[in-house]
Formats: structure tokens, C-alpha cells, sequence
């Protein structure tokens, strides 16, 4: 499995976030600032009203006792109760001796006392998290002064009642658009991860059969396009080593073919002088039948080897392909009559299903030894008999399949080898024949089988000149 | 600082965990098997995480509380008690139930009953009860996020909406990741709560001795003991019964705890679930029972209308520590943990039982995996229109659910499991049988007489003559 980096979900998601996080938190600071400034306004508003709410009466009441309907010490009370009834005002009655208070305990707002009227003023030493304020009014004539101190901040609690909903508002906007990003994101990035990890095996040798989510071959967009052109290039590469393959098996072949006719031909002349000297040996001896069989199993035994040599010789020294339009099924036909009549040991039929179309463009001897040389194998392949089926594939060839022991995996790769053979009478260049004349004649030879299931050919041949 | 503020930067920062943690999943599912039951590789402390998580329910945190508020520490034995002998029957069916293969309850009793007909039977049971399900938790979230938020109600829904479809979104594996957060949250919040219960009171000696001096069953205006197992007045032998029928038998076979038993990565880290997972539940419920008892010395009688909300009550009302706001994260890790865990088993019963099914032609991974993930979005928004309409009382109506699930999967499952020679039709029969009867019964039964004889006791009576009939004769 690849190392999970995910480099690019990271990028996607990096951006898409910031890019659906920063409006949210734009709209939701801003919502929550203009309400804010609002409350701001509405506490200001708020201390201006109780001020004026205060003045108008000490005014009305200094006017009654400048009429001289009322006494200055009635009318003093008189103003100084309703300052006590209203809420957060405060009176201050000598405001000299308040300047004079020691600055640890007097008011923060001392030093505004003798400020113009209805300026508001801030205490400085606070920040916007918690803003003081005051409001100051002097009554000249009695020489008193208003206070009205007040106070906000961003965390304010009826500040947080009204904006409630607002941040909640931006929370859940702000959820919704994390979640879809997150998914968002994985989704748009995965097809990509899914390639990037299976190119990664790739490299690493592992082809394995693929499933759609790691090499989505159906996808019609870029990401589809990318695995096609991958596929393309798998098949090109694995065509590369067929070919690879196939090369070094005919440099193999030659060089054994040379090593084999080298010896082949130190080995044939002695052999015709054994073979000669022995049945001189046999015709002048008076041989009772047992010693007569013996050396009748010497010259069939002889004779073997000097087919094998015939066999090397051929391998080594190919004659050329005389190449020419053939009808497989013919062909086909024929020796299978040939093969039917000598074949008389084990219960075998033959089936042949080749389409009478089919045509080859090939050498004919050449044809008819590797339909031989590849029905012997079947035959010998089937221990207790079986059918051998010749039929037609799709793609042009023909297909030859028994219904034997099969071959393993590890035997498969070994097959095409010369004198490799799982039998004890085969002599393991039947189907070293086999291949080079397919390969002489321009034609592919494919081979699927199972142990205990039987096993095909298939034969591939150009179909006309030049192909 | 001012609680719904304290509330809100607790519930972002659960938000932002919840986001980061339900991500893991997301990679992790290759086909159906690994979203439902996280390719049977799930650890056991991931196991006990997600068991255990599954297991408290806002409902079930709330409405125990107020049952210790009412009835004392005599309501450990109707609930905890009988829920931990479900538990205790579960262990039972690991060994065997393992080795079927099964990633849902319904395709375990098609392998053991050979019948896709029992599978398609039970899918169908488990979307009926499972969407009631899901709907009070919606519902309970909704309530409680709303008081203590000061949020609409509807608002709280769309919140743990959009928590379930994210954390569902990756599958078991996610829900399985969030799990691990929302059990630590809900076992430090449970005791914070009890911490800061005591700390109000004076410690748990004083609160003991005060509650014994003066603890009325609310409804009764008549004293009794807190302590006493079965007090005069209260619960009786009978009821403990009928909690059995409905409660130990409907957890044992609830298919949101038997998954947790598939998706463990062997039988022994399933043993080592159930058995440490009953041990910090216990240590749950305790804490949670201490703030119940300490709620009666705390709140005045009358000032809740409903149990339920002795808890949230408290909270906004006693305690001033602004730990508290762990505590609702508590609460809200419960919903998101269970309710996610109820999305799934519903998105398993529909696609994995259901629908699959009935498909003649098998459907790839990618687009089962597909269809899957907007099949949960579709049903927990067809839950969370369902949840619009608020419900009071909600503990009552989960004991329905698991009482359901006791009359229609007890015995196909346990008895499919030791009995090899009952049949499938017995199965089907016991299955639909128990819920027919189950529907009959809540009908019938009246409201005050289902506390003595709860549906699930004639049903599941029912289901298990009809799934051992045939063998009798």
C-alpha cells in the first residue's frame, strides 16, 4: 500500500478551506461587529438619555427655586432623590474635593470632572474587550456634577442573546462547508491516490489483476483518460517482452542447435559402425530366439538415437518455410486419420472442429509436423485415454486442447527447452520442434494449463503473404 | 464566563476533534465488508471504545439519571443490572457466532438457516425498529442541546445531523475512531458530573446521609430508602421480570452490539470487550447515579416536569464550574456515537440485506460503497423530518425498540446457534410471530400495566414456542 501522504487531498482541501472558512468567518465577524457597534451606540444613546433624563429635572427644579417657589435646600433634596432613584447616575456635590482623593482609590473617571458637558470620555487603560465610558453633566449654579459611567464589552451577555443566532448561524455554515470539503476533497483526490499507488506496485513488479477502483478504466474524464494511456503502455511493454522473450528463446535454440549438431556428428558415424558391426555379429552367431531379441533391442535401440540425431540435426540446420495458402481443417483431417489408425492402445478421440475457413499462410510439412508433434503430446499426456479437440478461436487461430494430466507452472516455463521431457519414453525435442518451426513460420504458440485439468494450444499463423 | 458562550467553545472545539477523527475512515473502505464491519480488524481497545460509546445514549445518560432522581439507587437493578446480564448473554454467542463469517445479523441467520427469505425478513425488522431508533436519539439531542444552548430545537437537530452523516460517512472505521473520542469524553464528563455533584453537596457521606434521611419516591409523596433494592412503593420483583424479557433479552440480540462482536479482530479481543467494557460502564453508571441521588438533595421537587431533564436542569441551575461544558460535550458524544451506530446498521439492513437480495446481478463494490453512502444520507434525513415533531419521555419509547428486538431475534439467534436441528421455517415464524405478537401486545397492554407485564413478555413467550414447536414434535 502506498505511503498515505496525501499530498494532493492535503492541497485540495487547504484551499477549499480557506476558501469556504474565510467568507463564513467574514460574514460572521462582520454580522457580529455591526451588532456590536450598534449595542455600542445603544448604550451611548442609552447613558445621553438617563443624563438629560437627570439634568431636565435638577433644571426644572433649579427653575422653581429660582422663581422662588421653592427653597434652595428643598430644592437640593428634591434633585438630589430623583439622582439617587435613577439608575448608574452619580452626583457629585464638591467636586474639588473628589480631585483631591488619592488616585489608588478615587474613581477612573475623576479626571474627566472638569470636562466640557455631555462629552463622552473613555478610560484609556481599557481595551475593547471591557470599554469604560462616562458621561459627565455640571450643574453650575450649585456647582455639582453628573456622573454616568457605563460600560461594554464583545462578550457582553446581552450582546451574545442578540448575536446568538448569528454564531450559530456561522457554526453550522462553517460545518457544513468543513464536512463537504473533507469529502469533497477525499472524493476528488482518490481516483488519482488510487492510480498514484497502483503505478507505484508497478514499479515495483507487482502486476496483479486490477480492480476498477484502482485503475478506473471506465471513467470518462482525465483521470480515465490517464488509465487508459497506462493500459496502453502496460500492453506495449508487455508486448516488449514477448518479443524479449521470444528472441531469446531462438538465440537459445541456435545455440543449442549448433552445440547439438557438433555433437550429433561426432556421434552418428561411430553409431552406423556399431549399428553395421552388430548385425554382422547377429547373422554370423547362431542366435537362439532370447539372444536374437537382444540384439534386435540393440539396433531398434540404436536406431532411436540415430532419429534422435536426425531430430538434432534438423533442429540445428532448419530448412527454410516454403510458405504457401493451407486449409487447417484439412490438414488437420488428414493426419488425424493417420493418427486414429496407428493409435490403437488407449480409448482417444479426436474431435475436429476447426472451421473449414480457417487458412494459414505456412509451410505445409512444417504445419503437419507440429499438428502431429502436438497430438503425440496430448496423447501421451492422456494415461487412461480421452478426446483431443481441435476447434477454432476467435482471433484467428486454433485452439488444441487434451483432456490430460496438465502441466504445473514450474514445468510450463521449461516445456519449449531441448531433451526436457516428464516422460520416460519422450526424448524432450517434440516440443522444442514444435516452437521453432512456429517461430520459422512467422506464427505464436500459447500455452494454458492445469494440473489435473488438461491442457491447450494456441496456435497462431499469418494468414496471408506478408503478414 | 456566560454558560451558552462556555457551551459554544466547548461545542466547536468537539466539533473540530470530530472532524479530524472522522476523516480516518474515509481511505480505509474497499467494499462493503470493510465499510459494515472494518474488515474484522478492529483492535481491543478500538472495540471496547466503540462498544462501549454505542452503549450510552444521550437518552439512556438522561433518562437513567432521572430514574436515580426518582426511584434512588433501587433503579440500578431494572436497568444497569438487567442491561449487564444482556451484556452477560452476549459473551455467550461469541465463540460460535464468530465462525459464521456474517457482517450482518440478518446474513448470519441466511448462512445458519439457508434462506434468503429470514435475511430479507429480518432487514426489514431491524429499518422498522432501528429508524424509531434514530429518531429518539435525534430527538433527545435536540432537546438537550437546546436548553442548554438556548438554541431552537430544530437548530439541534440539523447539528447532530450533520455529525452522524460525516462520521457514517467513512463507515465502521470511522464511526469506530470518533468512538474513541466520544468514550473518553463521555467517561470524563460522567465524572466531572459526579465530582462536581459531590463537591456541591459536601461529599458522598453527607450526601448519603442527608438522601436517607429524607428521600421520596416523587409520584407517591411517600418516603422511602434510596438504598433498598425493591422499595415499598416502587419496583417489584414482577417488573424486574418483565425488564428482563424486554431489556437483557433485546441487548443480547441487539444487532448494533453483536456487530461490534464481528467487527473485533478475534473471538478473544470480543471476550475482552464485553468483559472490560462492563467494567468501565459501571464506573459510568455509578458517577451517573451519584449525580441522580445528588439531585434530589440539589433540585426542589416540581422543578422539572419531566426526569429527564434533572440532569440539564442541574447543570444550568447548580453547578458553576465551567467544566460543565465538558459535560454537555458528554452528552452530545453519547448522541453522535450511538446514532451513528444506528445509521449504519440501517444502511446494512437496506443495502447489504435488502437490496442485495433482490438484485439478480451482482452490483460492483464501488457502486454498493456508493449507493451505500447516499442511502445513509437519505435515511437521516428522512430520520431527522421524522424527529421535527418532538417527544417527551423518550426512555419509555427505546424500551419498545429493544423490546422488539428481544420478541423477533432472541431465539433465531441464540437458539440458531445451540440448537442445529430447528428448521428456517421455524425461524421466519418465530421472527414474525414475536414482532405480530409485540404489536398486538403494546395495543393491548395498558400504559400503567406494561411497568408489570411489558410487551416483550408474551411475545417473546411466543417466538420461542414457535421457533422450538417443530422440534417438539
Amino acid at each position: 500500500m502506498m505511503k498515505k501522504r496525501r499530498t494532493i487531498e492535503r492541497k485540495i482541501m487547504i484551499s477549499f478551506l480557506i476558501v469556504v472558512l474565510i467568507p463564513c468567518l467574514a460574514v460572521g465577524v462582520s454580522a457580529y461587529w455591526t451588532g456590536y457597534k450598534t449595542y455600542k451606540d445603544e448604550r451611548f444613546n442609552e447613558a445621553e438619555n438617563r443624563l438629560n433624563n437627570v439634568v431636565t429635572y435638577i433644571k426644572l427644579v433649579e427653575q422653581h427655586y429660582l422663581q422662588g417657589e421653592l427653597a434652595e435646600e428643598d430644592a437640593k433634596s428634591l434633585a438630589k432623590k430623583w439622582v439617587l432613584q435613577s439608575d448608574s447616575a452619580i452626583l457629585i456635590e464638591d467636586p474639588h474635593v473628589y480631585e483631591k482623593t488619592h488616585e489608588s482609590i478615587a474613581p477612573w473617571w475623576v479626571s474627566f470632572l472638569d470636562k466640557q458637558n455631555g462629552k463622552y470620555k473613555r478610560n484609556e487603560e481599557t481595551n475593547e474587550m471591557k470599554e469604560q465610558w462616562v458621561v459627565i453633566y455640571h450643574i453650575k449654579k450649585w456647582d455639582w456634577v453628573i456622573v454616568i459611567p457605563f460600560s461594554f464589552s464583545y462578550l457582553s451577555q446581552p450582546l451574545i442573546d442578540i448575536q446568538k443566532n448569528t454564531l450559530l448561524v456561522m457554526i453550522l455554515a462553517a460545518i457544513i462547508a468543513v464536512e463537504l470539503t473533507i469529502i469533497l476533497s477525499h472524493q476528488l483526490s482518490r481516483p488519482l491516490k488510487n492510480l498514484a499507488a497502483f503505478c507505484q506496485q508497478l514499479g515495483k513488479g507487482d502486476v496483479r489483476v486490477k480492480t476498477e477502483t484502482e485503475f478506473p478504466l471506465s471513467r470518462k474524464d482525465e483521470i480515465g483518460v490517464l488509465a487508459h494511456a497506462i493500459q496502453e503502455m502496460l500492453d506495449n511493454l508487455e508486448e516488449k517482452k514477448q518479443l524479449e522473450k521470444k528472441m531469446e528463446r531462438i538465440e537459445r535454440l541456435a545455440s543449442m542447435g549448433q552445440m547439438a549438431s557438433g555433437i550429433a556428428h561426432e556421434i552418428r558415424n561411430p553409431l552406423a559402425g556399431i549399428k553395421t558391426t552388430t548385425q554382422v555379429i547377429s547373422s554370423r552367431l547362431k542366435l537362439d530366439e532370447r539372444n536374437l531379441a537382444l540384439f534386435q533391442g540393440i539396433t531398434s535401440e540404436i536406431d532411436r538415437v540415430d532419429r534422435i540425431i536426425t531430430n538434432l540435426m534438423n533442429l540445428s540446420r532448419p530448412r527454410e518455410p516454403n510458405a504457401r495458402l493451407i486449409s487447417a481443417y484439412d490438414v488437420v483431417d488428414q493426419i488425424l486419420i493417420l493418427l486414429e489408425k496407428e493409435n490403437k492402445d488407449k480409448p482417444i478421440t479426436f474431435q475436429n472442429r476447426i472451421s473449414k475457413e480457417a487458412t494459414f499462410y505456412i509451410d505445409l510439412d512444417h504445419f503437419k509436423q507440429i499438428i502431429i508433434n502436438l497430438t503425440l503430446n496430448a496423447i501421451n499426456a492422456m494415461d487412461v485415454g480421452g478426446t483431443v479437440d481441435f476447434s477454432s478461436c476467435n482471433e484467428g487461430g486454433i485452439f488444441i486442447r487434451d483432456e490430460g494430466r496438465g502441466i504445473s507452472i514450474e514445468d510450463i516455463k521449461k516445456i519449449y527447452d531441448p531433451f526436457y521431457t516428464t516422460s520416460s519414453s519422450g526424448s524432450g525435442l517434440g516440443l522444442t520442434m514444435v516452437h521453432q518451426l512456429v517461430l520459422q513460420n512467422k506464427g505464436e504458440i500459447e500455452i494454458h494449463s492445469e494440473e489435473g485439468m488438461g491442457t491447450i494450444f494456441r496456435l497462431y499463423f499469418p494468414t496471408k503473404e506478408g503478414e | 464566563m456566560y454558560d451558552p458562550l462556555l457551551y459554544l467553545g466547548f461545542f466547536v472545539i468537539y466539533t473540530i476533534l470530530i472532524l479530524i477523527f472522522g476523516r480516518h475512515g474515509f481511505d480505509r473502505s474497499e467494499n462493503i465488508k470493510d465499510y459494515f464491519i472494518a474488515r474484522r480488524s478492529l483492535g481491543l481497545w478500538t472495540s471496547i471504545s466503540t462498544f462501549c460509546a454505542t452503549w450510552f445514549s444521550a437518552i439512556s445518560m438522561l433518562g437513567f439519571t432521572g430514574l436515580i432522581y426518582s426511584n434512588g439507587y433501587s433503579s440500578m437493578l431494572f436497568t444497569t443490572v438487567v442491561w449487564f446480564l444482556g451484556a452477560g448473554i452476549m459473551v455467550l454467542a461469541i465463540d460460535r457466532l464468530y465462525d459464521y463469517g456474517a457482517v450482518t445479523v440478518p446474513e448470519f441467520f441466511r448462512i445458519r438457516y439457508e434462506s434468503t427469505t429470514i435475511q430479507v425478513i429480518s432487514g426489514f425488522v431491524i429499518f422498522i425498529s432501528f429508524i424509531v431508533y434514530l429518531v429518539f436519539q435525534i430527538q433527545g439531542f435536540g432537546l438537550v442541546i437546546g436548553k442548554l444552548l438556548n438554541i431552537p430545537y430544530t437548530v439541534g437537530l440539523f447539528l447532530v445531523f450533520l455529525f452522524i452523516i460525516y462520521t457514517t460517512f467513512g463507515g465502521l472505521y470511522s464511526v469506530a475512531r470518533t468512538d474513541v473520542l466520544n468514550f473518553v469524553l463521555i467517561m470524563i464528563g460522567t465524572v466531572v458530573a459526579a465530582v462536581l455533584v459531590l463537591d456541591a453537596i459536601g461529599g458522598i457521606r453527607i450526601m448519603h446521609a442527608m438522601v436517607s434521611k429524607r428521600f421520596f419516591l416523587t409520584n407517591e409523596h411517600q418516603q422511602t430508602s434510596p438504598f433498598s433494592p425493591l422499595p415499598e412503593g416502587g419496583w417489584s420483583i414482577v417488573s424486574f421480570i418483565s425488564s428482563f424479557f424486554a431489556m437483557t433479552l433485546g441487548i443480547s440480540a441487539n444487532p448494533q452490539y453483536v456487530i461490534r462482536i464481528f467487527s473485533a479482530k478475534n473471538k478473544k479481543t470480543a471476550y475482552q470487550m464485553i468483559s472490560i467494557s462492563i467494567i468501565l460502564i459501571s464506573i459510568a453508571y455509578v458517577a451517573l447515579a451519584i449525580v441522580g441521588v445528588g439531585g434530589k438533595l440539589l433540585v426542589p421537587v416540581g422543578s422539572v416536569p419531566h426526569h429527564d431533564e434533572i440532569f440539564p436542569f442541574m447543570m444550568n441551575e447548580f453547578i458553576t464550574s465551567p467544566l460543565k461544558g465538558l459535560i454537555l460535550i458528554s452528552i452530545v458524544a453519547a448522541t453522535v456515537s450511538t446514532a451513528n451506530s444506528q445509521l449504519l446498521i440501517l444502511a446494512s439492513s437496506v443495502v447489504y440485506d435488502i437490496y442485495q437480495s433482490f438484485r439478480k446481478n451482482k452490483v460492483s463494490d464501488r457502486a454498493l460503497l456508493f449507493h451505500t453512502r447516499w442511502l445513509i444520507v437519505v435515511i437521516a434525513t428522512l430520520a431527522l423530518l421524522i424527529a421535527l415533531t418532538p417527544l417527551q419521555d423518550l426512555i419509555r419509547y427505546t424500551g419498545h425498540v429493544w423490546g422488539m428486538i428481544a420478541a423477533t431475534f432472541f431465539f433465531p439467534l441464540f437458539g440458531g446457534l445451540y440448537f442445529p436441528e430447528v428448521h428456517r421455517r421455524n425461524a421466519i415464524f418465530s421472527i414474525i410471530g414475536g414482532f405480530v405478537t409485540y404489536i398486538i401486545s403494546l395495543i393491548l397492554i395498558p400504559e400503567d400495566f406494561s411497568r408489570y407485564v411489558h410487551p416483550a413478555v408474551p411475545s417473546v413467550i411466543i417466538s420461542g414456542i414457535l421457533f422450538f414447536i417443530k422440534v417438539r414434535r
